[in-house]
């Protein structure tokens, strides 16, 4: 029961405080039910708990962190584990077609591809079926795609669609014709015009 | 619960923080020694960790889930710390059975120390004066009233901001326990 998705969250605790006072009090349903639920809460708190006996010894801690380590060792076993492989490249994921292959690395695959419903050509990032195959990472991918199509900047690309095809999630942006870094830190060192010193960065 | 369903690390160390001592204290109650509950407790977690998501989809309360992967992974350390004795011995095969743990472990005591560690967790969220509304009026049994007037607010106000932390832990809780 979540009152709170209908209930701006302070009416619901003004609501729940009235109640408390008076039991008459003219409530939602909701809230009553969940004033009832909140009241046997309150009171479990009251009862003594005794410690767990075993919390203290030291193999205990040891076991907590490395529970903690399993979520770390995943995330970046799969950005490290994985060497970038030739993995076969798709004729269509949904209706994307292929053209050629912009780039690859552990994690997936940039491709030039043709939105066929609309006529135009993006860039399709993919996520390699094996690393999707992995528990959750499926779902950050496509998490991570959700919220980057949720910003609006002009220093964004944002995102078309998402997708999966085949086990494949995959998302599309629009391809930017433009050079690869390496070939503009290689043009501006030639014209000497530009580094990222007099551009103001650092680097460190 | 759902972030830590979704993979993110700052809600899966969250559900370490609250579950791993559990964990680890069942195992030490079945009757493992330290290094070996250690060991269990880490293999449970990564069995969450593979199934999490079906379990979401399944439905159900974590806690008793948690506690069923728990007694399997304590049984599978018991079978491959000493394999089963020849059949033709009755007798020891017997014990052997019966060193095996067959029951589930003791949940109400571990949810009783969830909701304790739970309420630790989420007391950073809420400034002091709420805080000590919460502890006077719930943990101490203090009334509304009494509290009220000591600080000077209305009780109407003491009554809300108690139930503000309530119902947080609430949220907390759902799916947990």
């Amino acid at each position: 029961m979540e009152p709170e998705n209908n209930l701006d969250q302070s009416e619901l605790d003004r609501q729940l405080a009235e109640l408390d006072e008076n039991p008459e009090a003219p409530v939602d349903t909701t809230v009553w039910e969940l004033h009832a639920e909140l009241q046997t809460l309150a009171k479990q708190l009251n009862q003594p708990v005794p410690p767990n006996p075993y919390e203290q010894e030291p193999a205990c801690q040891q076991a907590v962190e490395r529970a903690k380590s399993i979520v770390q060792e995943v995330t970046s076993g799969i950005a490290e584990s994985v060497e970038p492989s030739a993995e076969p490249t798709p004729t269509h994921l949904d209706h994307f077609r292929i053209v050629r292959l912009l780039g690859q690395g552990g994690m997936g695959a940039v491709y030039l591809a043709e939105d066929t419903r609309l006529g135009r050509e993006v860039a399709l990032k993919t996520m390699r079926a094996e690393l999707a195959a992995r528990p959750g990472a499926k779902e950050r991918f496509l998490r991570e795609a959700r919220l980057a199509a949720a910003l609006e900047h002009d220093h964004i690309v944002p995102i078309y669609h998402v997708g999966e095809a085949n086990g494949t999630p995959y998302l599309a942006m629009p391809f930017l014709k433009g050079q690869s870094l390496d070939d503009l830190l290689k043009a501006e060192k030639n014209t000497g015009c530009r580094t990222s010193h007099s551009a103001g960065h650092s680097g460190r | 619960m759902q972030r830590a369903c979704a993979l993110e690390p700052t809600a899966w160390e969250r559900l370490c923080t609250l579950y791993g001592p559990i964990v680890y204290g069942w195992c030490r109650r079945y009757g493992l020694q330290h290094s070996d509950a250690a060991d269990c407790c880490q293999e449970v977690f990564q069995s969450v960790f593979k199934n999490l998501g079906q379990f979401r989809q399944d439905g159900g309360v974590f806690h008793s889930w948690l506690g069923t992967i728990t007694l399997n992974q304590v049984r599978l350390h018991f079978r491959k710390a000493k394999p089963a004795p020849s059949l033709i011995d009755g007798q020891q095969l017997q014990d052997w059975l019966e060193a095996i743990p067959d029951s589930d472990p003791d949940l109400v005591h571990s949810r009783q120390l969830v909701v304790r560690r739970t309420l630790d967790l989420i007391q950073g969220d809420f400034n002091a004066q709420t805080w000590l509304i919460f502890v006077r009026t719930t943990l101490h049994n203090e009334s509304c009233g009494e509290v009220a007037v000591s600080l000077g607010l209305t009780p109407n106000a003491v009554r809300q901001a108690r139930f503000r932390v309530i119902r947080r832990l609430q949220q907390e809780l759902q799916g947990l326990v």
